[in-house]
């Protein structure tokens, strides 16, 4: 080697070592103590597409949920200590990509997904994943999935490896509707309009808010209904407001309920009262139109009422993301994995994957309450939660509550 | 009676933007023999670059429009050399091909690279509603109704009467007679582009006005209509773009108001499918419509 | 190779079949931006026949099938007078309104105390044939690559005969095919039913891989995607197909860094390699060199 071959390589490997500093100050895993065992978790979401908002918030909160974990670690039962890794995978809201997310993750040393954010992902997932665990010829996936966004009612009952951890749409607006008729006991007659082409949007519509709005006794003068893409909703609102109703229902996503609420500001109509879809009750949807959304009540299952909320909040904006009721969950998730973890006898060691799985699966079935951001979330049979909720207004861009129906508990 | 005529004018707005845009089609198509289904995109790309004078200097409608058209023209330069020029083959499945894959790229760019806030749109004047008797309108609707009408109803002048028409024409009727009698066809075929993508972004500028956003998604819904629009047109000629254009914006809002969403998608599918359907038999509806046919009005130009 | 890598190699699999049926009406002289259509009917038909009423996958598949190659003779002798853009645009109209009829259909039945069937909107879930059989995903792969391989095996044989230089004939000038006294309308509604039914064949196996499917799957990208793919492969053969679905899904779906980016990827490569070769990596030309070597190296 010349002498100049030699100071190249000396500047190179100064260059390398320079790199892994930075590297190292950048990356914002804990550092790893050689004597933790380190557990893998993977979060799944939609990171890209139209609606990456969600994933990148779900990441951020589990992040920062990693790193609040990781400063204490977790106590196993032979003694040792362990921390988390945490690898988020995109699935970009896509059924096929959820599905070979599902399979890759299975075959790494992941011990339980956290995810997905679309509700047809969800299901996509959890038709893949073993049915009934005491089935042996079900070649089905066996990893525990604790889903913290996908909101479709009903899904955990598709495996017993499904978990969810979303709040109970059908309970909340039952409440909403109560709330309504004690608080605005002149109001009577309700328009609806909701996206015909989403299965959430529709499903939660026609299966829980018109049913609980018709049990109330408000007579629903009309529903239109529109597609996510579309581009012009003049007649919509024209239909809406024909007969000018005391109550407007908008069950739809942040883009297409901007829409509306501007045709139907443009239009000069003002509701006595308008409601929301569950997952319009986020940040985007104020920055996209919170002029024409003042006033709009939304039941969320995230508030910053508590010291754990407003930590989540304050630790998230370091991965740049922000706490609503879904990416909230995914803080949860990770702290019910480590409550199960060490109550249980999981090891966290590669050859015990398996078996560290099952044991998991098994100590969230026997869940029959978990502490959540904002108070205690009961657990039911088939896998799903009861999540405690507030309803929220927006007012000046700004969400403020409204009611708490958990004042009581 | 009052739903009837309302509906009755908010389908011409409806319709007028389909014309504007189907327009913009048209022109590609007779000039370059190109469905140009990336125009929509390119629009929609070049009016949310536009709106970011409005989002960072607070600009009013008229230089956000202005802008996203001058960038529109840009672009539609870009996407002229793209795919006309550097393509081989310029007609058939390949240019097909080549404007699908244009508008795949364009929307993705834009889903990724502009944050939900850049959706929300500059406001027409701030101007609202206005009312003649129980009808009401939107500024932007009127606005759109009458640049529909001027526009497309001083074509037929522009085509026949001005110099650079009679060339458009030419290039569209015959593009190597046109050559020879020293129309330059390169230069006017990049105008063209350049002027239609103009256009569509002055009708999505309209349109984004009037919704107050301009999600991504917006670009597929109008392209695929205007797309239709050109495909049912082509025979009977440009003439009819206006009147197409207005009947289907009016199908929709009567069919939406009537049956709802999933009616007002399948009626109008229905209706466009068995008129290509009949596309064989185009001539006979051109000779119903009193319209002359290809061979009879270059029979009645020698 | 483990789970992942198989599942994937399904995935190509079935949109291979997507893919050959969209190069076979390319062949042919006709741009099909429909072709998702029979790939969706050949999933929801071969999923209810397999979850409610408990039929082998294998037969369900065939028939499921010959329905859509009765759904394509049918359609195609309906169009058999479109030629570029506008049949373009009727293939596309006709897949938008069948994928609002599957946001209409809603045909439930319950087994073992759950709803099971298409319910519009909400999808069909629970198409678990595969699994409840004890398959695992490796030999679920192998017989769906017997069946592409099956298929692509056809389709050589078809290119490489009298039929297929006719097809080729009618795809260059319908016009001048039919002086050839080549029949043209029967050969359109032989190749629609032909191209019907090797989607469908891919629509069933890419449900029973997915075990949900819901009408938004099939929409106009999925089309656009196969006619892409047969572009990027190239049209000199029905590798070329195989080709293209293989370096979008197989190659820029694995590269980690780039998948947030992968759809831009794609359309930036396609751009190029219509301006480089606008006849596809394995073009007319490039085929027929490689046919042609094993004889030439032969050649004394």
């Amino acid at each position: 080697m010349s002498k100049g071959d030699a100071m190249y390589l000396q500047k190179f490997i100064k260059f390398l070592f320079i790199l892994k500093v930075c590297l190292s100050l950048t990356t914002h895993e804990a550092a790893a103590d050689p004597k933790s065992r380190v557990i893998e978790i993977a979060g799944l979401g939609a990171k890209s597409g139209p609606i990456r908002s969600s994933g990148i918030n779900s990441e951020a909160v589990l992040l920062a949920a990693r790193d609040r974990i990781n400063a204490k670690g977790i106590r196993l039962a032979d003694g040792s200590r362990a921390i988390f890794k945490v690898t988020y995978y995109d699935s970009a809201c896509n059924v096929e990509k959820a599905t070979t997310s599902l399979k890759k993750i299975a075959d790494t040393q992941a011990l339980a997904i956290i995810g997905p954010t679309c509700s047809h992902e969800a299901e996509a997932m959890f038709g893949a994943l073993q049915k009934k665990t005491a089935d042996a010829q079900d070649s089905g996936i066996r990893i525990p999935v604790l889903v913290d966004t996908a909101i479709k009612p009903g899904l955990a009952r598709m495996s017993e490896w499904a978990f969810r951890n979303v709040p109970n749409e059908d309970d909340m607006y039952q409440q909403l509707f109560v709330w309504i008729k004690a608080t605005y006991p002149q109001m009577k007659t309700a328009a609806a309009g909701f996206e015909g082409d989403h299965g959430h949007s529709k499903g939660t519509y026609l299966e829980v808010i018109k049913k609980h709005l018709l049990k109330e006794g408000y007579e629903l003068q009309s529903e239109v209904q529109w597609n996510m893409t579309d581009t012009n909703f003049t007649t919509q609102v024209r239909k809406t407001i024909e007969k000018n109703p005391d109550m407007i229902i908008v069950s739809a996503h942040d883009t297409s309920t901007c829409g509306f609420l501007h045709e139907l500001a443009k239009q000069n109509y003002k509701p006595k009262l308008l409601l929301g879809l569950t997952s319009s009750a986020k940040t985007d949807l104020l920055k996209a139109c919170g002029r024409e959304a003042d006033g709009i009540v939304i039941p969320t299952s995230f508030y910053p009422v508590t010291p754990d909320a407003r930590l989540a909040i304050e630790t998230s904006e370091r991965y740049k993301g922000s706490v609503d009721l879904h990416s909230a969950a995914a803080w949860e998730n990770l702290e019910i994995i480590k409550r199960v973890i060490q109550e249980s006898t999981i090891t966290g060691k590669p050859e015990d994957l398996i078996s560290d799985r099952q044991k998991l699966r098994e100590g969230l079935s026997k869940l029959r309450s978990t502490k959540g951001l904002l108070g205690i979330i009961k657990r039911t049979q088939d896998r799903e939660a009861i999540k405690p909720y507030f309803f929220v207004q927006a007012q000046e861009s700004e969400w403020v509550v409204r009611h708490n129906p958990n004042r009581k508990e | 009676m009052n739903s009837i005529l309302q509906n009755f004018a908010d389908g011409l707005a409806l319709g007028s933007i389909y014309a504007l845009i189907g327009f913009s089609f048209f022109l590609l198509y007779g000039t370059h023999r190109i469905m140009n289904l990336a125009l929509g995109s390119l629009a929609l790309a070049a009016c949310l670059m536009g709106n970011i004078l409005h989002q960072s200097v607070g600009l009013n409608f008229a230089a956000v429009t202005l802008a996203s058209m001058l960038v529109a023209g840009v672009v539609g330069y870009l996407s002229f050399f793209v795919l006309y020029q550097l393509l081989p083959d310029r007609t058939g499945a390949a240019s097909l091909v080549a404007c699908f894959s244009l508008w795949m790229l364009i929307e993705e760019m834009v889903t990724h690279y502009f944050s939900a806030n850049a959706y929300r749109y500059v406001s027409f004047f701030g101007l609202g509603e206005y009312r003649i008797g129980t009808l009401s309108l939107q500024a932007a609707d009127l606005t759109l109704i009458a640049l529909a009408i001027l526009l497309l109803g001083l074509l037929p002048w522009f085509l026949h009467r001005s110099t650079l028409g009679l060339a458009v024409y030419g290039l569209t009727d015959d593009p190597a007679a046109a050559a020879w009698v020293g129309v330059p066809i390169r230069r006017l075929r990049q105008q063209c582009f350049m002027v239609a993508t103009a256009l569509a972004a002055l009708a999505l500028s309209l349109q984004g006005a009037k919704l107050g956003q301009l999600p991504p998604m917006m670009a597929m819904g109008l392209t695929l209509k205007a797309l239709v629009l050109t495909a049912v047109c082509q025979p009977l000629g440009y003439r009819y773009l206006l009147p197409c254009g207005l009947g289907l914006g009016l199908i929709e809002c009567f069919a939406l108001w009537y049956g709802g969403a999933t009616m007002r998608d399948a009626s109008v599918l229905i209706l466009l499918l068995l008129l290509l359907i009949t596309w064989q038999g185009r001539s006979k509806i051109a000779w119903r419509l009193g319209v002359p046919s290809d061979s009879q009005r270059r029979g009645r130009s020698e | 190779m483990n789970e992942a890598a198989w599942s994937l190699g399904v995935t190509i699999a079935c949109m291979s079949f997507l893919a050959m049926s969209a190069y076979l009406l390319l062949l042919a002289g006709k741009l099909s931006f429909g072709q998702q259509m029979y790939f969706g009917i050949g999933a929801y038909a071969t999923a209810m026949l397999t979850s409610l009423w408990g039929w082998n996958l294998w037969v369900a598949s065939l028939v499921a099938a010959a329905i859509n190659a009765l759904i394509g003779g049918s359609l195609a002798r309906l169009l058999r007078d479109l030629y570029g853009a506008p049949f373009a645009v009727a293939s596309l109209l006709l897949a938008e309104l069948c994928r609002l009829g599957f946001s209409q259909f809603e045909f439930t039945r319950t087994i073992h105390g759950e709803l099971l069937g298409p319910q519009g909107l909400n999808g069909f879930g629970q198409i678990r044939w595969v699994l409840e059989q004890g398959w695992n995903i490796r030999d679920y792969a192998l017989v769906v690559f017997g069946f592409l391989v099956s298929v692509l095996a056809i389709f050589y044989l078809i290119e490489n005969s009298r039929t297929g230089l006719r097809l080729r004939m009618l795809g260059v000038d319908p016009m001048l095919a039919r002086c050839q006294g080549i029949r043209v309308d029967h050969y359109q509604v032989a190749v629609g039913a032909v191209a019907a039914c090797v989607a469908s064949l891919g629509g069933g196996f890419y449900a029973h891989s997915m075990t949900y499917i819901e009408p938004a799957l099939f929409d106009l990208m999925m089309g656009v995607h196969a006619v892409l793919y047969a572009y990027i492969g190239g049209l000199g053969s029905v590798l070329g197909a195989l080709l293209g679905v293989a370096f979008d899904i197989g190659i820029l779906a694995f590269i980690d860094t780039i998948r947030q980016h992968r759809m831009t990827l794609f359309a930036m490569v396609m751009l190029i390699l219509l301006i480089v070769r606008p006849r596809g990596i394995l073009d007319e030309s490039l085929a027929r060199r490689l046919r042609l070597l094993p004889r030439s190296r032969h050649a004394p």
